[in-house]
């Protein structure tokens, strides 16, 4: 799993450190930057195979920046990650393009899981 | 007035007119006091007409056709008439006073000749006479046509005393001459006259009976509202009584009032529910609803309950007060419920700090105490301890916020040294600064007046206010806390201390709601440091409990002034006499006239100043 390269973008940098350092152990490669901007740079500079994206971000949200990863890149698995049900909001994003939504109070592992699914996707789709 | 009336009333003066110049001469003052006034209605009549005509047909009197019969003394009037072989007179308008006078004295003349024959038309212009003519069937003569209009006349006459029927047959009988055609067409019209009849009737009556179930499905489901509301419903008149209750109104005012109705609606009713309603009924509320407000009264079984009590008032047409429509719902249970939930909120968060504060200190013995650990360990466990810390924050403010709304936080004041107060926030603050790169400045005379306060709450004030001061500061900014002078207001004496920043000050319109719960402005900066959006809210209730206030000024993209008001120890107030209040008139002044002058000063102090 060592090819697999992941970019976790979120304001709350306690929450990603502990994410990638699990995801780490879990044998990724992980990435982290703490805004929107700063992820379109990083996906810019180098593609990930995933992108983890928090919804709720101050200056650019989760969605705007969805809708940016998506002008530049339509197939890029984004998994978004949402720190309380934002149901309503979530149905832009739906539409943009998302391979799942991830809840923020969820354990790590079901995290693994979805990246294991989305992954198998792409390979299902050419 | 119907025209019918006002000819009775002109027949009633006339008669007078002729028995009073019958009895007196002409020139008396009552004959002329009724000629006159006779005249006068006679003249008011004619404003709108073009002819008064007044018939004897067959010892009955006509004005205008109009058969007038039950007239007092018109007998006396028609028996002139019949004497002087007077058929009819017609009054034209511009009758003069002298015209009517000569007429009533022919009228009144023993003579019985025809008034024809005394009667001088040139003199009386605006007075027309026309004599009876007797004619006998089949004769035709020269005055055809006026026994043609005497004849209409009698038959006009005859025919109003009649029934319908009758005056259809009546009609039929002399429009057709034979007598067999007369039933054909009598049955003919009589027919087609009863089916429009019923057709009409029925039609009338549909639209009737449409309207009426409208009308009671209608009352029907207001009453099955009123009677199996949840609500109490009680309308009263605007003398307070009974005009309607339901059966919840009356289980939530403990009194049975359906017998009561149409007495007051106060009758029956404790001392306690007397003054509930009393206000309701009399206060003086003549514009608009009354507004809904709570309530608390004791029922039979004396146990209290807390009704709401919304009125509205009930109009007439012109818009009078007649009445006052309440509606009462117990809120007991809400009341009840609302305290639960305020009780669960305050409990569960009391009994997530321990935990939180057990986890927090463990987190802490192992980065501090216990030795070995890798870098990921220490990371790891530093971000765990920031965390807890952060949520052992979040759980105060939600505690102290539920103590703020069920009214249960309690200050305890004590005489506090202020010098020794300041450097021990400063030094609780010290080290988010110092993670932040900012620099905190501690401005402060050496012997401050005392405060009396709590103590534990002021640290949390201005702990809270720098937090939220470093927060919204970048790194190389300056945070400060001073002492700025000191007011009296409302018998007591304050002490005013300022926090201030160099950060990124807010928006005028975020000013008026920041200390509003759950509001926060231009959120951001680090994690760890987001809150509950009840900060403000806390600091600016704890001050008031204290008595004291908090305002604030800001600057876009220069930084914030957050000045707090405490009480301090009046016997410190030498403060205020040595030039502490000229100090802090100046400072006043210059917040309210350059506004931006104290942020300047302050920062040019900052600077090394």
């Amino acid at each position: 799993m060592g090819d697999i390269e992941i970019l976790l973008i979120d304001d709350e940098e306690d929450y990603s450190d502990t994410m990638g350092f699990y995801l780490k152990a879990k044998g990724y490669r992980v990435r982290a930057c703490p805004s929107g901007a700063d992820g379109i740079l990083e996906i810019r500079r180098e593609r990930p195979d995933i992108v983890f994206l928090d919804f709720m971000m101050p200056g650019m949200d989760g969605a705007e920046t969805l809708g940016k990863i998506r002008e530049m890149d339509a197939s890029l698995p984004v998994i978004m990650v949402t720190s309380y049900a934002v149901e309503d909001r979530m149905e832009a994003a739906r539409r943009s393009g998302i391979s799942a939504i991830f809840p923020k109070g969820a354990d790590f592992s079901e995290a693994a899981k979805m990246i294991s699914e989305a992954l198998k996707c792409l390979k299902r789709e050419p | 007035m119907t025209a019918a009336v006002e000819y009775e009333e002109f027949l009633r003066a006339l008669t007078r007119a002729m028995g009073h110049t019958s009895l007196y001469s002409v020139k008396h003052p009552v004959s002329r006091r009724s000629v006159a006034s006779c005249h006068a209605r006679l003249a008011g009549l004619l404003d709108n007409l073009s002819e008064l005509n007044v018939a004897n047909v067959d010892g009955k009197i006509l004005v205008n056709g109009v058969p007038l019969q039950d007239i007092g003394h018109s007998a006396g009037l028609a028996g002139a008439f019949t004497r002087l072989k007077l058929h009819s007179v017609v009054f034209l308008d511009g009758i003069t006073l002298g015209e009517l006078t000569d007429f009533l004295t022919l009228l009144n003349s023993d003579g019985k000749t025809s008034i024809c024959d005394t009667f001088d038309a040139a003199a009386s212009p605006h007075i027309k006479v026309n004599a009876v003519h007797y004619i006998k069937t089949g004769e035709a003569g020269p005055s055809a046509s006026a026994a043609a209009v005497e004849d209409t006349e009698q038959w006009a006459g005859s025919l109003s005393d009649m029934t319908l029927d009758g005056m259809i047959k009546n009609v039929v009988e002399r429009a057709v001459p034979k007598a067999e055609d007369r039933r054909r067409i009598l049955d003919l019209v009589m027919s087609r006259f009863r089916s429009e009849v019923d057709g009409a009737v029925r039609s009338a009556t549909g639209d009737l009976e449409k309207e009426k179930t409208a009308i009671l499905q209608d009352k029907e489901r207001t009453e099955r509202i009123v009677a199996g509301g949840i609500d109490g419903l009680i309308t009263v008149d605007d003398s307070g009584r009974v005009l309607m209750i339901n059966p919840e109104g009356e289980r939530v005012l403990g009194a049975r009032l359906k017998d009561r109705v149409a007495r007051p609606v106060w009758e029956g009713l404790g001392t306690g529910q007397m003054v509930v309603l009393a206000p309701t009924i009399f206060s003086n509320h003549d514009d608009g609803d009354v507004a809904a407000r709570d309530v608390v009264v004791r029922g039979e079984d004396d146990t209290a309950r807390t009704l709401r009590a919304s009125n509205a008032l009930i109009r007439d047409r012109e818009g009078r007060m007649v009445g006052i429509f309440s509606v009462l719902s117990d809120v007991t249970k809400y009341r009840e419920l609302d305290r639960m939930k305020r009780d669960f909120v305050a409990s569960v968060t009391h009994e997530l700090r321990t935990p939180v504060v057990a986890t927090k200190q463990a987190l802490s013995n192992i980065l501090g105490l216990t030795g070995g650990l890798g870098e990921d360990q220490k990371k790891m466990l530093s971000i765990a301890l920031r965390n807890t810390e952060r949520l052992s924050r979040l759980i105060n403010d939600i505690l102290d916020f539920s103590k703020l709304d069920s009214g249960n936080m309690r200050i305890r004041q004590e005489i506090v040294e202020t010098a020794p107060l300041l450097k021990e926030i400063i030094a609780t603050i010290k080290p988010l600064a110092d993670s932040r790169g900012i620099k905190l400045l501690l401005d402060a005379p050496s012997a401050p007046p005392r405060l009396f306060v709590d103590r534990d709450r002021t640290v949390q004030v201005f702990v809270n206010l720098l937090s939220n001061a470093i927060k919204f500061t970048a790194a190389q900014g300056t945070v400060g806390v001073g002492i700025e002078g000191a007011r009296e207001s409302g018998g007591g004496v304050f002490l005013e201390i300022a926090v201030r920043d160099t950060g990124c000050g807010m928006k005028e319109e975020d000013l008026g709601r920041i200390f509003e719960k759950f509001v926060q402005v231009g959120a951001h900066g680090a994690t760890a440091l987001k809150g509950t959006g009840l900060g403000l809210t806390i600091t600016k209730a704890i001050v008031e409990l204290h008595g004291g206030d908090i305002r604030v000024e800001s600057y876009l993209g220069r930084g914030s002034v957050f000045t707090v008001a405490l009480p301090m120890m009046p016997e410190d107030a030498v403060f205020l006499r040595e030039g502490g209040r000229d100090r802090c008139d100046r400072l006043n002044g210059r917040c309210g006239d350059e506004k931006n002058g104290l942020l300047e000063r302050f920062a040019t102090r900052l600077r090394g100043g």
